[in-house]
C-alpha cells in the first residue's frame, strides 16, 4: 500500500510535480503514463526515496519515506531509467552485492539469485562482465536486482526501453507474473505497453495527475463526448434548424463542404444516448438524405492525447470547478482546441511512437473518408 | 556497510588504481630508503617517509575525489540511495575501503625497520609507534611525526572530499 499526499517537486522555477495525491493498493499492476517530462520519473524517484520532495509525504506500507526511510525502502525494489549496474563487476558479483545490501539472509542468497536470474533470462550470464553486456541485458540485470529479495512493491521506470520486440514480450510476461504476488508500478510513454500490462493506468501530464482508471474506464470516460459525424444533403440553415430541436444533441458544428448542397456536421451527444435512429428518421422526414453517418469510437490513444494536452488540463480543472457544465460555446471551443492540440501532439510523438502514430493517422483517415 | 566496503575494495583491485597507488608509493619510498638509509646510513626511516609524503598530495585526491562522483556518473547512486541502508553506512564503507588501501603500503613499509635493524642499532619503537599511531604523551620524535603524518593527512583529505560529495 502506497500513500502519496500532496507531492510537489520544484526545480528552480519549474514545477515538476504539482500537488499529486494518490493511493495504490496491493497486488495490482499500475502504469504511469505521460509524455516526456511529465513527471513520471520524478514521482518514482521520490517514491523510492532517491530525491526528497519539496512538499508532501510518501508512505510505503505505513512507513514514512522521510522518517523511516530504511523500513520503507526495504519494501521497494527499484529499477531506474538507466539500470544502475557497475560495469567493472560480473553479473553474479553485482547480484551478490545487491543481495548483501538488501540484507537477504546468507543461506537464501544463492537460491534467490538463481531464481531471479532464471526469471530475467540471464542465468548463463553470471560470469560475464557487465561492461560487455548489451543494453537489453543490462536492463535485465537491473531488473533482476529490483526483484531480488522479493519486495512487496516493485517500481520500474520505463522497463522496456532499449529492448528488442522479443525481449519486450518476455519482460511484459515477467511483469504480469510479478503482478500476481507483488504491487508493480511501471512508467512508460508508450501507450500500448501500459494498456497491455497494467490493471490501472494513471495519466500524468505537466506534473499533475489528469486521469486514473482501468483502460476501459478511461475510454468510457472519454465516450461521454461521443462524436457523430454526418454528411447530409441539405443547406446548413435547414440542418441547423432541425438539429436545434434535438434535445439530446449537446452541441454541433457545421463544416462547409465543397459542394453547396452537402453539409457536414459533427455532433456531440452523451454516450448513453444513441440518437442515430432518431436522427435518421428526422432527416428522412425532412427530405434530407444522410449520405454518411459515423460514430467515432474513442480509443485510449485519443483519451491519452486529449488528457495530456494543455487545453485538456485546463478543461479538466474547469470541469472540476463548475461540475460538468457543458454549454454550447464551451463545447465548441473545446473541440477546436483539442483538434489543434491533436496535430501538435501527433508531431511530437512521431519520433518515439511509430506504431501508435499509424493508429492516429488511421483514425484521421477514417474520419476524412466520411 | 560491510557490503559497500567489500565492493569498494574489490573495485580498487579490479582496476589499475589500487595496484598503481601501492606500487608508486612503495617505489618512491624504496628510492628514498635506498638513498637515505642504505647509502647515507641514517638510522631513521623518517627521512624517507618525509620524502614520500609529497606524493600523497597528488595520489590521495586522485583516489578519493571520484569515490562518490563515480557513483553519480554511472547512476549507481540511485541504487545505493534507494537501498535499505543508511547513508552513513555508504560513506563509512567507502572510507574504510580507502583506508585499507592506504594501510597496505604502510604495512609493507613496516618491514623496512626490521631490515635495517639487522645492520645496527635502530629505534624500532620509534618507527612502529608512529605506524600504529599510539601517541601516549611521549615527546614526539621526528620519525613519528613523519610516519604518523601521512596517515593523518589522508584521513583528513578523505573526510573533506567525502563530505564535499555528500553535499
Amino acid at each position: 500500500m502506497i500513500e502519496v499526499e500532496n507531492l510537489t517537486k520544484v526545480y528552480g522555477k519549474h514545477m515538476a510535480l504539482d500537488h499529486v495525491t494518490f493511493q495504490l493498493d496491493e497486488g495490482k499492476i499500475y502504469g504511469f503514463l505521460g509524455p516526456n517530462g511529465a513527471g513520471k520519473s520524478t514521482t518514482m524517484n521520490i517514491m523510492t526515496g532517491y530525491i526528497a520532495p519539496s512538499e508532501g509525504t510518501v508512505r510505503i506500507n505505513g512507513f514514512d519515506m522521510m522518517k523511516d526511510a530504511q523500513e520503507a525502502r526495504q519494501c521497494i525494489g527499484y529499477l531506474p531509467e538507466i539500470p544502475p549496474v557497475y560495469p567493472d563487476m560480473t553479473v553474479a558479483e553485482f547480484l551478490t552485492f545487491a543481495a548483501e545490501i538488501k540484507k537477504i539472509p546468507k543461506q537464501e542468497r544463492k537460491t534467490q539469485m538463481e531464481e531471479v536470474m532464471q526469471m530475467t533470462g540471464i542465468a548463463d550470464m553470471g560470469h560475464r562482465l557487465i561492461r560487455n553486456l548489451s543494453k537489453g541485458y543490462r536492463q535485465r540485470v537491473g531488473f533482476a536486482q529490483a526483484i531480488l529479495g522479493y519486495p512487496n512493491i516493485i517500481i520500474l521506470d520505463e522497463p522496456t526501453v532499449g529492448l528488442d520486440p522479443k525481449q519486450i514480450i518476455e519482460i511484459r510476461e515477467l511483469i504480469r507474473k510479478l503482478g500476481e504476488k507483488h504491487t508493480v508500478i511501471l512508467s512508460s510513454h508508450i501507450l500500448s505497453e501500459v494498456q497491455a500490462v497494467c490493471d490501472e493506468i494513471m495519466i500524468i501530464s505537466k506534473g499533475k495527475m489528469v486521469a486514473r482508471g482501468t483502460s476501459e474506464e478511461l475510454i468510457h470516460q472519454m465516450e461521454k463526448d461521443a462524436l457523430l459525424e454526418l454528411e447530409v444533403e441539405g443547406t446548413p440553415q435547414e440542418l441547423t434548424e432541425l438539429l436545434q430541436q434535438f434535445e439530446k444533441v449537446e452541441s454541433f458544428e457545421l463544416v462547409e463542404g465543397e459542394h453547396p448542397e452537402i453539409t457536414k456536421v459533427k455532433l456531440h451527444t452523451s454516450a448513453e444516448n444513441d440518437i442515430r435512429r432518431d436522427l435518421f428518421y428526422a432527416l428522412a422526414d425532412a427530405r434530407m438524405p444522410i449520405l454518411s453517418l459515423c460514430r467515432k469510437e474513442d480509443s485510449l490513444e485519443e483519451a491519452f492525447l486529449e488528457l495530456t494536452g494543455e487545453a485538456a488540463v485546463k478543461e479538466t480543472l474547469e470541469q472540476e470547478k463548475s461540475g460538468k457544465a457543458g454549454s454550447f460555446l464551451h463545447r465548441k471551443k473545446k473541440e477546436s482546441d483539442s483538434a489543434d492540440f491533436g496535430k501538435a501532439t501527433d508531431h511530437d510523438r512521431e519520433d518515439q511512437e511509430p506504431e501508435n502514430q499509424e493508429d492516429v493517422q488511421g483514425g484521421e483517415e477514417d474520419a476524412g473518408n466520411l | 556497510m560491510l557490503a559497500i566496503y567489500k565492493k569498494e575494495l574489490r573495485s580498487y583491485f579490479h582496476s589499475f588504481v589500487g595496484p598503481l597507488f601501492i606500487g608508486v608509493t612503495l617505489f618512491l619510498f624504496g628510492i628514498y630508503f635506498t638513498a637515505y638509509d642504505l647509502f647515507m646510513g641514517y638510522p631513521y626511516i623518517g627521512y624517507a617517509l618525509s620524502a614520500v609524503i609529497f606524493l600523497f598530495f597528488f595520489s590521495v585526491p586522485l583516489l578519493s575525489m571520484r569515490i562518490l562522483a563515480e557513483e553519480r556518473k554511472q547512476k549507481t547512486d540511485q541504487f545505493l540511495l534507494t537501498a535499505p541502508i543508511r547513508v552513513s553506512d555508504i560513506v563509512l564503507g567507502k572510507f574504510y575501503a580507502l583506508s585499507t588501501l592506504l594501510f597496505i603500503p604502510v604495512a609493507i613499509i613496516g618491514i623496512y625497520p626490521l631490515v635495517l635493524s639487522a645492520f645496527g642499532e635502530i629505534s624500532l619503537t620509534e618507527s612502529y609507534f608512529s605506524i600504529v599511531k599510539v601517541n601516549s604523551g611521549r615527546s614526539i620524535t621526528k620519525a613519528e611525526v613523519t610516519l604518523a603524518n601521512p596517515y593523518a593527512e589522508v584521513t583528513l583529505a578523505n573526510f573533506t572530499s567525502l563530505a564535499y560529495f555528500m553535499l
